[in-house]
């Protein structure tokens, strides 16, 4: 396996920012062309136009990173794709509400955060689950506790997967607030 | 890189791979390895997006064309950029070479004054 297989993407960027040498973003760039398609696809609904999308965003991190320090690149390429695609959704005169990007921004943000409090957040959140509202209780449980997958969850529940997936993320967004309170009141 | 690279989406290391996403779209995992998938679409908004965009093409087969197809064009772009970077444009040559020539010209004349006076 090529050396550059085992780097991390931090890596990858760091020994672009010391040599200069374009391959290393050529790496890792490769590891994003299949998230960077599908959020194409999710926007604009169209495979060329996806292509395109992709293709312009290989462009302008060639010519950006050399320009600017990024320390977070899969938040960063995120906010790049998505904001491309919003705003060739705009050209097409179709409006993206703000509340709605801004809330799935933020979670792209909170995700290195969200790995490193999940194994605090199972051991603890067992307490505040029962605070949540039953759909939301229901859906963390059998998704985090039972370990169902999203499928397994609409079929017993009878909810939607859009359903499904809407009640997960609400309900963990309202554990990691619930924990956080809990954690400032032992302090 | 195709479809089939055994990498993680996002790209740092982990269970979930490429290949491993696309037999989620099919519908080929076990419950269990779903969930796994689905744990790390609950964490990355990005993913999710990914994810929710290919489940709805019609054709996922072509997926795996795509990507060849975008990473191909990204190694173009990629070794382009190096090109131009490694080698300076013929007008910049041209402009080295004769600034090169003007200062060993202008050293040869110098020496030859030196030694002129010094005589």
């Amino acid at each position: 396996m090529a050396r550059h297989e085992h780097m991390t993407d931090q890596e990858l960027l760091e020994t672009y920012y010391s040599d200069g040498d374009t391959r290393w973003l050529g790496y890792l760039l490769q590891r994003y062309t299949f998230l960077l398609f599908g959020v194409g696809m999710k926007y604009l609904k169209n495979e060329d136009e996806a292509k395109d999308a992709v293709q312009q965003v290989f462009l302008k991190v060639l010519s950006e990173i050399p320009k600017t320090r990024v320390h977070y690149f899969k938040s960063w390429l995120y906010i790049v794709v998505r904001n491309h695609c919003l705003m060739k959704l705009r050209d097409k005169g179709i409006q993206v509400s703000m509340d709605e990007r801004n809330m799935e921004l933020k979670d792209e943000r909170e995700e290195d955060q969200a790995r490193a409090e999940k194994e605090m957040l199972l051991d603890r959140m067992t307490d505040s689950v029962d605070a949540l509202v039953p759909e939301q209780r229901t859906c963390i449980t059998l998704f985090y506790l039972q370990k169902m997958s999203y499928q397994e969850i609409v079929d017993k529940t009878g909810y939607t997967l859009l359903q499904v997936k809407s009640y997960i993320q609400n309900g963990k967004r309202n554990l990691r607030i619930s924990l956080q309170k809990k954690m400032e009141h032992e302090r | 890189m195709n479809a089939k690279a055994k990498h993680t989406p996002g790209g740092s290391p982990g269970p979930v791979d490429e290949h491993q996403l696309m037999d989620y779209l099919d519908g080929r995992l076990s419950p269990e390895q779903a969930h796994e998938v689905e744990r790390l679409m609950a964490e990355s908004g990005f993913l999710d997006d990914a994810v929710e965009g290919l489940s709805g093409m019609k054709d996922k087969q072509r997926v795996a064309g795509i990507l060849r197809e975008l990473n191909r064009n990204l190694q173009v772009k990629v070794r382009k950029q190096r090109h131009r970077k490694t080698h300076l444009l013929p007008g910049q040559q041209t402009i080295t070479i004769i600034a090169l020539l003007a200062i060993l010209a202008l050293v040869t004349l110098a020496y030859v004054i030196f030694r002129m006076y010094q005589g």
